[in-house]
């Protein structure tokens, strides 16, 4: 069936950090079931300067469109939210991930909250001096693992998406949605 | 077969949006503000009618800063994919204090995916400067080099958006009446409501009259797919030759389109099912299609 994500990451609240710009990556779904027919599964938006105003807004468009042969893995989209000072030092804002919504819908609004890891005493002092804040090794896989008991982290602000999710041929592939369920009479 | 007198009905999805740019709220309106709107789209969509862009009065603020442009948007697109689905792009230009026009802001925004209307706020941002750098503000200044986007079209797009830096200015008020026609006739599902206009009861097909040729029923045996085809055409058809005609329309309907000979689903007898199943769409669409002409003719003001 042919999956399509179209929306845009509007926006953030909740960082006091200057500068944001939010990575994302869409990550999750099966290789060999999910394929990717047009759009663009990843990217940064733009960088959005804190003014007195203090609304981050990055309006960055998402247009997606897959090929999906099983809905056992369903796509989500992996953020990372990065700040930049005012000596042009990129400093890691925080992560987040958030499934991609699987029904069909039209603006659909999803909140993604964030984290960050938190670091040892000499690390959170190196980070106030040297401005880079401990990071994760592999975040993707720390965002979709089952256990990330030993890590510590701190919570952070808020990344807002609106989506509109169109999807085509779900009963051929076998897939009964809340649209599609056929009543028995 | 012929059917004269009768509208052609036009493959394929059919998009149509009318709505309205509001009104912007921000600051630096005060000595007078317009709208500039343009829509982009992918490949696979056209313009069938209407002007995909436009540029409003003038407006001066109120003692809130909101500057009301209220400028139309009459456009209808026609497709065989929702990637590229249609967004809207504005770009808000005002003056400074020393009168020298500046850009206030820019968004865009997807229109709607489904029928309906909404109401969509977009946050309005900049290009901003290098912070801090003297030679920015000294050119704001005293050449009134505001930086822009050469292309409004450009927030838009998602791609090399992550070398700009931008400020956020105000907010710009926009209302979208969107209807879909095809697109759940289609196989397309983009609510959860969509399984019961994408089910009504087949009409009458042989007076539907728009202009296309039903194919005969032998080809249609094979290929008929979905075990809910052949449910909802034994429900809803009475006599024998419907129920043909009826199967043959189901089975080109692009559900599982991978299996026919070509990639491109089989819009022709699509768009019979799908007129029939929402004759009222393409009959407010007809009727709009009239008040387009009219506002073309008038010219943009």
């Amino acid at each position: 069936m042919d999956v399509h994500f179209i929306g845009e990451i509007k926006g953030a609240t909740g960082f006091h950090f200057p500068n944001l710009t939010c990575r994302f990556k869409v990550i999750g779904c099966d290789d060999t079931h999910w394929r990717l027919e047009a759009g663009d599964m990843e990217g940064f938006t733009q960088i959005a300067g804190q003014t007195s105003l203090s609304k981050v807004v990055w309006n960055h468009p998402l247009d997606m469109h897959f090929f999906a042969d099983s809905v056992e893995t369903w796509p989500s989209l992996y953020l990372e939210v990065w700040g930049q000072d005012e000596y042009g030092r990129n400093t890691l804002a925080a992560y987040g991930q958030c499934l991609l919504p699987p029904t069909p819908g039209d603006g659909i609004c999803l909140e993604c909250a964030t984290w960050r890891p938190e670091g040892s005493l000499m690390e959170r002092i190196k980070s106030l001096f040297l401005g880079s804040h401990p990071q994760l090794q592999t975040p993707e896989e720390a965002s979709l693992a089952t256990s990330r008991f030993p890590l510590r982290t701190e919570s952070m602000g808020t990344v807002s998406l609106e989506l509109s999710v169109v999807m085509s041929d779900p009963l051929a592939g076998g897939v009964i949605l809340p649209s599609n369920h056929q009543d028995p009479h | 077969k012929q059917f004269a007198g009768l509208p052609m009905v036009e493959p394929g999805v059919l998009l149509h949006i009318t709505g309205e740019i509001s009104e912007v709220k921000a600051f630096g309106l005060l000595g007078g503000s317009f709208v500039r709107h343009c829509l982009s789209f992918g490949p696979d969509w056209s313009v069938l009618h209407g002007v995909q862009e436009g540029v409003s009065q003038v407006s001066f603020p109120d003692e809130a800063n909101t500057a009301v442009f209220n400028m139309p948007l009459e456009v209808i697109f026609k497709s065989s994919n929702p990637h590229g689905w249609p967004r809207l792009s504005v770009a808000v230009y005002g003056v400074d204090f020393w009168g020298r026009p500046r850009p206030i802001g820019y968004a865009s925004c997807l229109v709607p995916t489904s029928s309906g209307t909404r109401d969509k706020v977009l946050q309005l941002y900049r290009p901003q400067p290098k912070q801090h750098s003297w030679m920015a503000w000294a050119l704001q200044t005293f050449e009134g080099a505001y930086p822009e986007y050469y292309d409004s079209r450009f927030v838009a797009q998602g791609r090399s958006r992550e070398v700009t830096r931008v400020e956020a200015t105000g907010s710009l008020r926009v209302r979208f009446n969107t209807m879909t026609r095809g697109l759940n006739g289609n196989g397309y599902e983009n609510s959860v409501l969509s399984h019961f206009t994408s089910h009504l009861p087949l009409r009458d097909n042989s007076k539907l009259g728009v202009g296309f040729e039903l194919e005969s029923s032998e080809n249609a045996a094979g290929e008929s797919k979905g075990c809910d085809s052949k449910d909802v055409v034994e429900d809803c058809t009475k006599t024998k030759e419907d129920l043909e005609n009826a199967e043959t329309v189901r089975s080109h309907v692009g559900r599982g389109g991978r299996t026919s000979s070509s990639e491109k689903r089989a819009f022709t007898t699509a768009a019979i099912e799908a007129a029939a199943a929402a004759n009222v769409h393409s009959q407010a669409q007809a009727g709009s299609t009239r008040r387009v002409n009219k506002a073309e003719d008038q010219g943009p003001s």
